[in-house]
């Protein structure tokens, strides 16, 4: 019957196609302007890491000026640490796993041939980044504690910048040059980007750019000198009598990410005591004056921190959703015109011995066929939609496409909202006593 | 008029089409009211003026990365080059410009006993004496710095510039008596770190658009020297910005040890930050447009099918008197009142949904003038888009009643 | 009161060229009771429609009392129509979405009647008819008889020069055709002139004279009349 049903319904629309292609164009419309804007919001919120999001925390420790109000939510504390807590961290023995303080920064990079030079972020961090992301690895592996420890001048490299500069082969033991200095590659990664990338906050808006390409032990930039190129946040000035270098390393601006491993809810309680404590050790030598705010956030926790998702992308889907509606309302309209004007073929049908539900499946059946072209319609359009988007934000490059998911969820939505639109129509005709339709008008 | 009362009842008999477009009409009006507040909104911040001769300024950020140049020896030949181009009005170094999204945020004390979280916020710009005229800044008390004022940061040295030229917001701000000019503040609490502000200018944005502190800019005779990277900011004569833009980038790609990363004019700069903005005003007016065209096409075809369903009766009508602008009459009322209904219904949506936007995504409040400015063209683009099957209605011919197929 | 000479009306398609009517010459006076007869097909449908102004001849005069009609535009031909000519239609046409009130002063809104007079003309009308106590009742909610009694006051209901019934029995069973007839009969009696479409021969006699309409020509069958009618005018074979 199925089969029937779906000749006649296929039948019955090139019989009406104007009707038809309107109804699956309002419905594509609605789905497709839906479909994009939840698409980025969906790609945006998404967990970047789902194996490891739970396991993975971004510290927080409440430094601040004491004379700010006092809070006890996470996102009015700094999302940054100091140089000097991240530091004595990574060297003591926690109940972590594993930790990772890290900080973005940047250097010229001066290729080895005609080549002219260009600029290249670059993320300091230590050895255990790479096991704690799962970041995959082309050739080589991390580096060890150490490297770390003897500021080794080595780099690992990513695979787009290994392309450039190597012709993708396997560039172990070769060596770039930053800035006036020379790294050993010891490692090349492949493609690796999570959306978003999560690990960086650091207050500026770039969770949505392209990952380095190149990773140094985070001891060795700052042998280098390097400055952090994400935002640096200070409410003290750093102490006079050091060399200015020194005195950033020890002052209370913040300007670097910690995260730590915790894989079991044991671990997580003790690390959070293990931090506290720390900090009432540090408040003896008069540092964090402000009450005891020490934070630690797993993945989806730290998105929401650190507001990931704009309101602007909110408002978009719920205005998107209310335009969706109208779209339906405007199929139901059209669905209403399209099945009243078919009470004819009804009364005859029903003459001829079509029970009422026949007839309502096989309506129902028709309304369920311009759902599924709808679907594919607003597939097409929220293809379009999200070269459009693209285009208008940057970053966006990574937010823009239609996994299966997002796929499947537009079809199944507008079938189900096409079958709503035509809930009312179809059970009106299917009500409608066949004799009284059967005489011409 | 009179007429209402049997059209309305008439409608009444069928509910569900003029219940349809009713709702079309009320969510249309709730989603293009917000919509085009939150476009005026955000085109208002974009079209805000940062104070710069904005079609005429132009954006350098070198990187030097050989470690045996003297670097301020190459800030003071570079700006030496720059300015003796032709077609320059001005030119500085910075170490941001305004609306760029990156800067260097402080606090001023005004006194020694001020409190940090009473110290006013304000966008610090470091620059030499060209700086006011490179930002087009005109100062309407004090002076200018002086070559001799300006102090220079690096590793090795923490000098601080003892002058400072402040927008007149920030003045405000800091001295809401207006003696602003000649005093003295802290870039530190407890009297540390003096300042003087020697000079007032009228206006100037600072780095980041959407921070309440957005006036408060001041320009101070600063060099920082932290690591290779050096900006410059030059502004042209009127329509010489791209010949100038050319000659610059050239000239600053001679030297080796550094590299040019970033040749912008100061729009496309202002642009890139305000993209967000701009995508949203975009999007949003993309809405409105398709939303209003769903809605008229959807009451052309509704009545357009009513008109078809009610043929008999509208030749009937016909028969019994009714001219062709009796019939078109009697669709335009029928429309009105299943408009005026929408409209009713759409109000209620326009606040609940601004309501529900502006607490949930402080989308802020829309004008109450809004409001019925959005009612009158939704209730002119309804009638108008009824205008159609109603002339259609008329052309039924009233020979119609008397046919008995 | 109503004068057709040589009236003809063409209808032209891009295939076909249809002559409804050929040179028809009709005459009725004031207070007749006229039966138009023959078979479909003949030009009934259109003497009526031309009759009722709702189209206008090709060719040929018509005349209604003494005003050329046929030549009017569409706007004069409504405001004409709604002044002096009720229609009764074979399946009453009755508004479906309106009540009987609503119903009746239908042709009263196109002339601009106050609210009073509509109320009170609609009032009488539906009191004659026998359906004064359902004023508020919707067409659907009465019998076939019912509903052309209300299509009656509605063509009565704003004084017109004559009543054109089309069918009016056609859809009615006997019972219901009968009284309907002697409710014609009835308002005839009073003076109105009425000029009834039909096939049905047995109504035909109740009026007081025949015309025969065949393939778009009119002639006279005298049947027994009122003695005052005036001689009839034999028309063109």
């Amino acid at each position: 019957m199925l089969n029937y049903y779906l000749r006649l319904a296929l039948a019955s629309m090139r019989r009406t196609p104007v009707l038809s292609a309107l109804m699956v164009l309002a419905l594509g419309l609605g789905i497709g302007a839906f479909m994009t804007t939840f698409t980025v919001y969906y790609l945006m919120s998404g967990d970047p890491i789902p194996h490891k999001s739970d396991v993975l925390f971004a510290v927080q420790l409440d430094n601040w000026d004491p004379n700010d109000d006092p809070t006890e939510s996470a996102k009015d504390v700094q999302p940054q640490i100091t140089y000097r807590d991240g530091t004595w961290l990574m060297n003591a023995e926690t109940p972590a796993s594993r930790q990772a303080h890290m900080y973005g920064t940047g250097a010229v990079l001066v290729p080895e041939g005609d080549e002219p030079p260009f600029e290249e972020r670059i993320r300091a961090t230590w050895h255990t980044f790479f096991e704690m992301f799962d970041v995959p690895f082309l050739y080589g592996q991390p580096w060890s504690r150490v490297e770390d420890n003897d500021r080794a001048s080595i780099a690992i490299i990513g695979r787009e910048l290994n392309d450039r500069l190597f012709d993708g082969e396997n560039s172990l033991g070769r060596s770039i040059r930053l800035d006036d200095s020379f790294f050993q590659v010891v490692g090349v990664i492949d493609d690796w980007q999570p959306v978003p990338r999560f690990y960086h906050a650091d207050g500026t808006s770039r969770a949505l750019a392209d990952t380095e390409q190149i990773f140094i032990p985070m001891n060795r930039a700052i042998d280098q000198e390097w400055t952090p190129w994400g935002n640096t946040n200070c409410w003290k000035a750093n102490d006079e009598d050091l060399p200015p270098l020194e005195g950033f390393l020890q002052g209370e601006c913040v300007w670097t990410q910690f995260w730590a491993e915790l894989e079991t809810p044991r671990q997580v309680a003790d690390y959070k005591e293990f931090l506290d404590n720390y900090v009432r050790e540090q408040k003896k030598i008069g540092r964090f004056e402000r009450p005891l705010n020490t934070f630690i956030s797993d993945v989806m926790e730290w998105m929401e921190v650190n507001e990931i998702v704009r309101n602007d992308n909110r408002v978009l889907v719920r205005l998107s959703f209310l335009f969706l509606l109208v779209c339906v309302l405007n199929t139901v309209g059209l669905l209403m015109a399209k099945f009243m004007g078919k009470g004819g073929e009804v009364a005859l049908r029903r003459a001829m011995g079509a029970s009422r539900r026949a007839v309502f499946q096989q309506n129902l059946v028709e309304v369920g066929l311009i759902g599924v072209l709808g679907g594919l319609a607003g597939i097409g359009m929220a293809w379009l939609g999200l070269r459009a988007v693209e285009s208008l934000y940057r970053g966006y490059q990574h937010l823009v496409h239609l996994d299966p998911v997002m796929l499947a969820t537009a079809i199944f939505t507008a079938t189900v909202f096409a079958v709503l639109a035509g809930m009312y129509p179809v059970w009106r005709v299917s009500r409608l006593a066949p004799a009284s339709l059967l005489k011409t008008q | 008029m009179k007429d209402i009362g049997p059209i309305f009842r008439a409608l009444m008999h069928n509910r569900m089409g003029a219940l349809l477009i009713a709702l079309q009409i009320a969510l249309t009006l709730a989603i293009v009211i917000n919509s085009a507040f939150i476009i005026q909104q955000r085109s208002a911040d974009i079209a805000s003026p940062t104070g710069l001769d904005e079609a005429n300024t132009a954006i350098f950020y070198t990187n030097l990365f050989e470690p045996n140049v003297d670097q301020r020896q190459l800030y003071r030949d570079d700006l030496e080059a720059i300015r003796a181009m032709p077609g320059v009005i001005a030119a500085t170094h910075t170490n941001s410009t305004p609306a760029s999204g990156s800067g260097w945020g402080e606090d001023l004390y005004t006194d020694a006993e001020m409190q940090s979280n009473d110290a006013i916020s304000f966008g610090k710009f470091m620059v030499d004496e060209h700086g006011l005229e490179t930002f087009n800044l005109d100062l309407v008390a004090g002076r200018n710095f002086r070559p001799d004022e300006m102090r220079v940061r690096d590793m090795t040295s923490t000098e601080r510039p003892k002058v400072m030229v402040v927008s007149q917001a920030l003045a405000d701000e800091l001295f809401p008596d207006g003696d602003a000019l000649g005093k003295t503040v802290f870039d530190e609490p407890g009297g540390k770190s003096p300042i003087q502000i020697i000079g007032i200018y009228s206006h100037m944005q600072h780095a980041w658009p959407g921070a309440s502190s957005i006036n408060r800019s001041a320009l101070l005779p600063e060099i920082i020297m932290f690591g290779g990277g050096m900006e410059y900011v030059v502004r042209s004569e009127p329509g010489q910005l791209e010949t100038v833009m050319a000659q610059v980038e050239e000239y600053l790609s001679k030297n080796r040890s550094r590299i040019v990363d970033t040749v912008r004019s100061f729009e496309e700069s202002k642009q890139r930050t305000y993209s967000g903005d701009i995508a949203m005003v975009k999007l949003l007016t993309a809405v409105i447009v398709v939303l209003i065209g769903i809605t008229g096409l959807g009451i052309v075809g509704l009545a357009w099918f009513s008109v078809t369903q009610r043929q008999k009766q509208i030749g009937t009508r016909r028969a019994l008197g009714a001219t062709r602008g009796d019939i078109v009459r009697y669709f335009m009322v029928e429309n009105g009142l299943i408009t005026t209904a929408g409209l009713v219904l759409g109000v209620l949506g326009t606040v609940a949904l601004n309501w529900f936007l502006d607490t949930n995504y402080e989308t802020g409040r829309i004008p109450l003038w809004y409001l019925p400015a959005g009612m009158a063209v939704m209730w002119l683009l309804g009638q108008a888009a009824v205008l159609i099957p109603a002339r259609r209605a008329s052309n039924i011919p009233p020979a119609l009643a008397t046919r008995s197929i | 009161m109503l004068k057709m000479s040589q009236v003809s009306k063409v209808y032209r398609t891009e295939l076909v060229e249809t002559h409804a009517l050929r040179e028809l010459d009709l005459h009725v006076e004031e207070g007749e009771f006229i039966a138009v007869t023959g078979p479909s097909g003949s030009g009934k449908t259109t003497f009526l429609n031309i009759a009722g102004l709702l189209e206008p001849p090709s060719s040929g005069v018509y005349l209604l009392d003494g005003e050329d009609v046929g030549a009017l535009n569409d706007n004069r031909r409504s405001r004409i129509r709604n002044q002096k000519v009720g229609f009764i239609f074979q399946s009453f046409n009755l508004i479906p979405d309106l009540n009987l009130a609503d119903n009746v002063d239908v042709p009263l809104r196109y002339r601009g009647w106050s609210g009073t007079e509509r109320r009170r003309a609609t009032g009488d009308m539906l009191d004659m008819v026998g359906l004064g106590s359902r004023q508020n009742y919707l067409p659907s909610q009465l019998s076939g008889g019912q509903q052309q009694r209300v299509a009656i006051a509605r063509a009565l209901a704003g004084k017109p020069r004559f009543l054109l019934a089309d069918e009016p029995t056609g859809n009615l069973d006997s019972e219901m055709a009968a009284s309907v007839m002697k409710l014609l009969k009835t308002i005839n009696d009073e003076g109105t002139t009425i000029v009834m479409v039909t096939h049905d021969p047995d109504l035909a006699r109740q009026a007081s004279r025949n015309i025969h309409i065949l393939d778009g020509r009119a002639s006279d069958i005298t049947v027994s009349g009122p003695p005052n009618v005036t001689p009839l005018e034999v028309a063109r074979a």
